[in-house]
């Protein structure tokens, strides 16, 4: 069965076609989200929910077969799923509730370990990386995280976020100093 | 240390994290994720096409074309985890990739190809050799082989050319030529199929029936020149798309060195066919780009393949010889990515 013939077959409501794509994409799926995310929250699940409904929404159309190669078109949206979740976390203030190093959770952890301070840097930066790119610019964040957290190279990332190569290029170069500033800025604010 | 490598560094832990299936931490219900498939199809298209990425374009500024060519590994099948943008109707598993036999016939002069960093001379025989897709040919002057795949396809490679099979081994049914010429020969594909060439330009996407193709690329010009005989192709560059029917050519005109049309298609021999299309011997120099390219995209093949020794010989082969390549920054991020992981491993 070739992909038009599996879209075709999942939009006539076949189930195993259905079961075919997902084990398909799924993998793809779940390596942006949770590279992106990093801890698994509550919502977890409803994210691939959401991923799943706009990848299949976008391809059942009459030619969505034309949409190549599935895997790195689901990569892409699950990467605007999670970058969308870091900034209803941001929103909500659940990030760092959850994520907090002093919690007893991470404590816990924390007290079994034998370099505990490194740990807890490494964590304080995972944090702060995170809520940089829930913040940043939507495309610059998505951009980056595409190219160097997924890696996925400079004409995907173009087409997968609807731009020409240089306009991706552009992106990614000042998404990566805006990173990198807005990072440098919260651990030096931290560290006072 | 150059932006991208810091940001890489931020990343790292992400990267190397595995990503969870199993449901240990990231836990998913599968048979919601069906029931929202089926619902979503029944629910029917978004609003918002997201087609933009129908057909994956690669620059045409010739400088950042160049560049691009540093990266095309990815192009091919590649990225950690990355999936080519390429083709469509490519042949799809119903639960697991199915695997296209790829093999090479006809070797004549010196030719080689590369896996994981490893140079395998090929041996000039008729015979085929079976070789996975994960191999770049190789050919040097005076030398040419023909790949065959078990779906049909039929492509003859050239002298002083580079073609990386990657896109042909599962899903996807695209190769990418790095540079030098080929001459491919596409069965006939059913609805919704396509075959694709990668260069460093563009695209080149097969439409129609049976066809022959010629594209010749050079590295450090990444001009591309494409020759339909039969059916119609789609050129696809970032800036353009062109279809190029029967008899017609795209990219040819601005050849310094003439590309001539070839007859009706010929094997490859050791000396190309009279009239067809060959790069002359005399093209310019590709100086080390090449070298550096097949060491980085070597590198980051092997490390897919969690060949982690055998990433870190290449990453090292490239920093040791080229320590300022464009692409040493990358390889020295990859590099560390991969001696992390080493370490990280029992």
């Amino acid at each position: 069965m070739n992909e038009g013939e599996l879209l075709r077959a999942v939009r006539a409501g076949d189930r195993q076609s259905a079961v075919a794509l997902y084990d398909l994409l799924y993998p793809s799926v779940a390596r942006s989200l949770q590279r992106v995310l990093h801890r698994a929250g509550s919502d977890y699940d409803d994210l691939v929910q959401i991923t799943f409904e706009r990848i299949v929404r976008s391809i059942v159309e009459p030619k969505g077969e034309s949409v190549i190669n599935l895997c790195a078109w689901a990569s892409g949206v699950a990467t605007h799923v999670a970058i969308d979740a870091l900034r209803s976390r941001i929103r909500e203030r659940s990030l760092f509730l959850a994520d907090d190093p002093a919690s007893g959770h991470s404590l816990l952890e924390l007290a079994g370990s034998a370099s505990a301070e490194r740990d807890l840097d490494a964590r304080r930066q995972l944090q702060v990386v995170q809520e940089v790119l829930g913040r940043m610019k939507d495309t610059f964040a998505t951009t980056v995280v595409l190219h160097d957290m997924l890696g996925h190279d400079l004409a995907e990332t173009a087409v997968l976020t609807s731009v020409s190569v240089a306009a991706a290029q552009s992106r990614l170069v000042r998404g990566r100093k805006e990173l990198l500033r807005r990072v440098a800025q919260r651990l030096n604010k931290g560290a006072k | 240390m150059s932006d991208e490598t810091r940001v890489r560094e931020l990343f790292a832990a992400r990267v190397a994290r595995p990503v969870d299936l199993d449901g240990a931490e990231f836990a998913s219900d599968r048979e919601r994720s069906i029931e929202t498939i089926l619902r979503s199809a029944r629910q029917g298209p978004t609003a918002a096409k997201p087609r933009a990425l129908v057909w994956g374009s690669v620059g045409t500024a010739v400088a950042l074309a160049a560049s691009l060519a540093l990266f095309w590994g990815h192009l091919t099948g590649s990225s950690p985890g990355s999936d080519a943008v390429a083709t469509k109707g490519a042949a799809l598993p119903a639960a697991r990739p199915v695997t296209t036999a790829i093999t090479l016939q006809d070797v004549t002069g010196t030719a080689s190809r590369w896996e994981a960093g490893r140079r395998i001379p090929l041996l000039a025989e008729k015979e085929p050799q079976v070789v996975p897709s994960s191999s770049e040919l190789v050919t040097e002057a005076r030398s040419n082989l023909r790949v065959r795949s078990s779906s049909g396809l039929d492509i003859a490679l050239f002298e002083n050319s580079r073609l990386s099979l990657a896109g042909l081994g599962q899903a996807a049914t695209s190769v990418s030529l790095l540079s030098g010429s080929i001459r491919c020969e596409v069965p006939h594909l059913l609805e919704g199929q396509h075959f694709s060439v990668q260069t460093p330009e563009g695209n080149v996407i097969v439409r129609g029936t049976v066809f022959s193709v010629f594209v010749s690329a050079f590295a450090e010009g990444a001009r591309t020149c494409v020759k339909v005989e039969q059916g119609e192709v789609l050129m696809k560059t970032a800036t353009s798309a062109s279809r190029v029917g029967a008899g017609q050519s795209w990219g040819c005109g601005r050849e310094t060195k003439p590309v001539v049309s070839a007859p009706e298609a010929p094997a490859p021999s050791a000396k190309p066919p009279k009239g067809g299309l060959r790069v002359s011997q005399d093209h310019p120099p590709t100086g080390t780009l090449d070298e550096e390219n097949r060491l980085f995209q070597s590198g980051l093949a092997a490390e897919r393949r969690a060949e982690l020794a055998a990433a870190q010989a290449a990453f090292d082969e490239l920093l040791t010889k080229y320590p300022a390549s464009p692409v040493a920054g990358e390889a020295r991020a990859a590099r560390a990515r991969v001696v992390k992981e080493l370490s990280s491993k029992p």
